[in-house]
């Protein structure tokens, strides 16, 4: 008869605050994984996990270069231009209702992709608001040289 | 729920880590194998109305699916996969090694009941093409292909 597997914690399901993938390099941008963390709080206390996983899913499919389906990975809005206009390249997002995840492939850092916040949210329409806080942190890695 | 500088991570259940180990493989596979389809419909064009369709079941059925709240079978991965006109496969990540195909060199011949004889055993195979698709050999097929 098979051993019963031991009883306990089993391993921790983690979201890396960056992810060497075959392809790209996720970065999380300082409070990211915060806004994770607030963002999670409208989920079921028993889907969390869940939710965690399949985000982990979604980041190491990206960032192992495989394709993504458009409804869950799509552009979203402008990036900020260096001159106070917009750029002609965009945003994205990881989608997973009720949360999602902004980021940005680099211009600077070659192969690599800044998360830039997770929002809870179940409506499509982009908000004001994330469209600013994507193009703070753009802003600050991609013109002002901060690491993340 | 906790943040370190490695990043964010989730306490562990209660049922123990072979649970938790198999739960999250089979979301991944689940996720991953979706995905795969989701990327299909899209580059081929194929809305899920078209795919339900050609499956006849409803849109939402595919819906369902796509999303990954409904348990695939093999049978459904394989009906979706042949209404896209691909043919589903599965592969047994890690075990390559065991899964190897037997080369017909590695088998035993001695005591072969149909007495064929290793490739390696065999002092001269001779080939000549017949045009650019057909060779022509004096050794059996298989023998050729192992060559």
């Amino acid at each position: 008869m098979a051993e019963q597997a031991p009883k306990g914690p089993g391993p921790a399901v983690a979201i890396p605050r960056r992810l060497q993938g075959a392809r790209w390099t996720i970065v999380h941008c300082e409070g990211a994984l915060e806004s994770l963390e607030v963002a999670l709080e409208t989920v079921a206390a028993n889907k969390r996990r869940s939710m965690i996983n399949g985000l982990r899913n979604q980041i190491r499919r990206h960032a192992d270069g495989h394709p993504m389906a458009p409804r869950t990975f799509e552009d979203e809005g402008p990036l900020p231009g260096r001159n106070g206009g917009t750029s002609s390249r965009s945003f994205k997002a990881y989608k997973r209702i009720p949360i999602r995840a902004y980021l940005w492939q680099s211009p600077g850092t070659r192969d690599t992709w800044f998360v830039s916040h997770y929002i809870a949210k179940r409506r499509d329409k982009l908000a004001d608001a994330d469209i600013a806080r994507v193009g703070d942190n753009f802003r600050r890695i991609e013109f002002d040289g901060d690491q993340c | 729920m906790a943040i370190n500088v490695d990043g964010l991570t989730y306490p562990a259940s209660d049922a123990g880590a072979d649970v938790d180990a198999r739960q999250d493989a089979r979301e991944a596979l689940i996720y991953n194998a979706t995905e795969d389809l989701a990327v299909c419909l899209d580059r081929l064009g194929v809305s899920r109305a078209e795919l339900a369709r050609r499956l006849d079941k409803k849109p939402s059925y595919v819906s369902r699916v796509l999303s990954g709240r409904q348990n695939m079978t093999f049978a459904t991965f394989s009906d979706f996969c042949q209404a896209l006109g691909f043919v589903a496969e599965v592969r047994v990540g890690g075990a390559e090694t065991i899964l190897a195909p037997e080369r017909r060199d590695e088998a035993p011949h001695e005591d072969d009941a149909e007495g064929w004889t290793p490739l390696s055993r065999i002092e001269s195979v001779s080939f000549r093409a017949v045009d650019e698709t057909v060779i022509e050999c004096d050794a059996p097929q298989w023998q050729a292909h192992a060559a």
